[in-house]
Formats: structure tokens, sequence, C-alpha cells
């Protein structure tokens, strides 16, 4: 789950509240995008929180991809004044789901860890989890085409679920007899102008 | 908070304090350790921590004092070297990557954590910080910009110290232009690779 915090929601909070809310999020799995980030003080006392709260089962710590407030040059005239840059956007995120590819200046770039990629934080969190298993006797049809018609999909759920239909054609258009003649008026209409 | 620290420093030149608390900060594996060993070595012959590829080998405080001399100009330091500051710690890193069991690399995480709050909590006693950085690395992890940003916020005197220069693919200048304004020492704690020039910049800096 992916939330965006609002900036009136974050100003609501004290510092305290605003740090305990998003570690409790996080640590439900939620990935948090805040519309202004912490300060270098919040995000400390955050890592200090964080550490207390890492548990080796569900909770590791967190990765926070976001825009460095060092890599935006202070103007001359913040510099003058010693002024800070206030802080920009930032994501936090469990570290198990959430890992920064690459970051600059400028670009942040971070991935969702799914299941295929995913190291299970227990085993019987994984065991335990829903899997829609394909019979092994179906030939294997790639994406980009639409199953063929008359054949069946054998799909089955070890919940016992039943699998919804498969869909339709949709390349198919099926007109109706007026539909078609609606069709030959205006060919014919184009060809006359 | 920086107020009360830039206060605490003028009165400490007013009154002459014996000696300056140093604090030797970073991302774990940065060097610090490495460069804590060396300064020690280089004054006191004698070395500070254990130092290991493994991340978070060092989880508590240690401390060492150092007076450090160049030409007439003395100071005296307490080198406080830290536990390596992280955003997450993965029991399962210390088993998969090196070759822990279990238990063991369940209590390594502990102790890093421990010692990851241990190092926050220091920052406030300290009168300068060395920020080491690997300069083979991205510098604008979220680590390096937090530390950074709280010495200021705290009014500390910083250095930042690009390590590793010995390394192929250090770049040390990368470094230099992402904190302009902050002044930069490029160094090998390894091998003692301009070590003078830290020595100059932390009378300088830290007097």
């Amino acid at each position: 789950m992916i939330n965006l915090i609002s900036l009136e929601k974050l100003s609501d909070m004290s510092p305290e509240e605003r740090i305990r809310f998003i570690v409790d999020e996080v640590k439900l799995g939620k990935v948090l995008v805040l519309e202004r980030g912490l300060t270098a003080v919040e995000e400390m006392e955050l890592i200090k929180i964080t550490m207390a709260e890492i548990d080796n089962q569900s909770f590791v710590g967190v990765e926070t991809p976001g825009f460095s407030i060092s890599a935006k040059k202070r103007s001359f005239f913040n510099r003058m004044l010693r002024r800070k840059n206030p802080p920009r956007m930032m994501v936090v995120g469990p570290a198990h789901l959430l890992k920064t590819i690459r970051k600059d200046g400028k670009v942040v770039q971070a991935m969702l860890l799914t299941k295929d990629n995913l190291r299970p934080m227990r085993e019987e969190e994984v065991e335990g989890t829903t899997e829609i298993k394909i019979d092994e006797t179906m030939e294997e049809i790639p994406f980009s085409e639409p199953p063929p018609v008359g054949d069946e999909i054998r799909v089955s759920a070890p919940n016992g679920v039943e699998p919804p239909p498969p869909p339709e054609d949709f390349r198919k258009i099926h007109l109706d007899d007026s539909q078609i003649e609606m069709k030959k008026e205006m060919s014919s209409e184009e060809v006359e102008n | 908070m920086g107020i009360f620290s830039a206060l605490r420093r003028w009165l400490f030149r007013l009154f002459k304090k014996k000696s300056l608390k140093i604090g030797l900060y970073g991302a774990p594996n940065a060097g610090k350790t490495t460069l804590a060993n060396r300064i020690s070595m280089d004054w006191t012959k004698e070395a500070m921590g254990l130092t290991s590829p493994i991340p978070h080998e060092t989880h508590e405080v240690i401390q060492k004092r150092v007076e450090i001399s160049l030409g007439k100009k003395k100071i005296t330091f307490d080198i406080f070297d830290t536990p390596g500051v992280a955003t997450k710690v993965d029991f399962h890193n210390f088993v998969e990557e090196h070759g822990m069991d279990e238990a063991e690399g369940k209590r390594r995480a502990k102790e890093g954590t421990e010692g990851v709050i241990e190092a926050i909590e220091w920052l406030d006693k300290m009168d300068g910080i060395l920020l080491i950085m690997d300069s083979t690395l991205d510098p604008f992890n979220q680590v390096n910009v937090t530390l950074l940003g709280n010495c200021k916020a705290r009014s500390l005197p910083v250095i930042i110290v690009a390590n590793k220069v010995d390394l192929e693919g250090a770049a040390p200048d990368k470094i230099k232009k992402g904190f302009d304004e902050d002044l930069m020492v490029a160094i090998s704690a390894l091998t003692g690779k301009n070590m003078k020039g830290l020595y100059k910049a932390m009378i300088k800096k830290f007097q």
C-alpha cells in the first residue's frame, strides 16, 4: 500500500507525533510519500526510534529514498542569511519492501520488491499465502495474445475459490445489421465527396 | 540546541578546556575504526578497536585521548570511534553475506541497532565531528545527509573525510562537489595517505 501524506496532515502533528506516525505506518508494511520531508534532526530521531523497534522478524528498518537536502545548493541570499533549505518530498517505506536504486540531485529511482524477488521475512508467511497454480499440462500462452477460443484453461486455487470466467475477446467487434448498413452508407458518401 | 552548543564552544575557548571531544561518524564500513586506529597509532602507538569487513563490528563508542602536534601547534583530542549509523539492520545480511548462523546473525543485528542508538545519543556530547564517507560509493545516502544536517543543526564544526582514496573507483571530487559548503579532506586511513592534511585541518577547524 502506498499512502500520500499531505502537508496539512504533517503540519497538524508535533515532530514526535510525526515520527511515531511514520514508524507505525511503515511497520504495517505501508510506503509513505510525504509531501514535506523531515528535517535532519527529525530524520535522526526517526533512525533512533526505528533501531529501537527492529525485531528481526517483520521489521528490519526503513528505506528513505528522497531528495538530499544538501544536493540542492543554497542560494547566495539564503547562505548570507544562514537560512536552510526546506525539507523536500520524501518517501519512507519498510526496508525489506523498498529499495533505492539510484539517486542524484534530480532523480530518485526506487523499487518496490515483489513476491518474486522478495526474501520472505518468515517462512510461515510464505507458506500461508494463496497461490494460483497453472496446470502443468497446459501450453504456455504469451501475455500478448488472448487465450485461444474453445480451449479450456484449468486454473486451480488451493483455497477452493472458483476462478473468474475467461475474459472476452475484445478484438472482435460484433456489429448488428443496422450498424452494418450505417457503415455502408457512410463509406459510399465518402466516395461521392 | 545549536545556540547552547555554540555557547559551550565559546566558553571553552574562553576558559581553555583541556581536550576536545571529536566524534568519528559515518555509515557502516566507511572506515571509522580504521581511521581511529590510524590516529591512535600515529600519536600513541596503540590501536583503538577491531576492524572487519562485517558491518556493525564496532557496536559501542570507544574513546581515546591523543595529543596532535604540528610544528608549534598542539591540541589534545578525545577521539570517539562510534558505531556506524544505518536506517536498517537485517540479520539475514549477516547470515547470507558473512556466513553466520541465524542465532549469531540476530545477536549481531541487535548489537548493531543498540550501537546506532548509542552513536546518536553521543552526538550531543561532541565538540566536533569527523564525518567519514567512503569515496568509492555514492555519498548522497540518507545517513551522510542526515548526519551532516544534524551537525549543522547543533552548530558542530565538521570535517568531511573522503576515505578509501587508495581504492579503484574512488571519487573524492564527487564528495567535494556535492558538499562544497563544508571542509573536505581526502585520505586513505588504511595506507595513511594525506593524514598530515587531516591533522592540519583538525587543528585549524576544531581549535
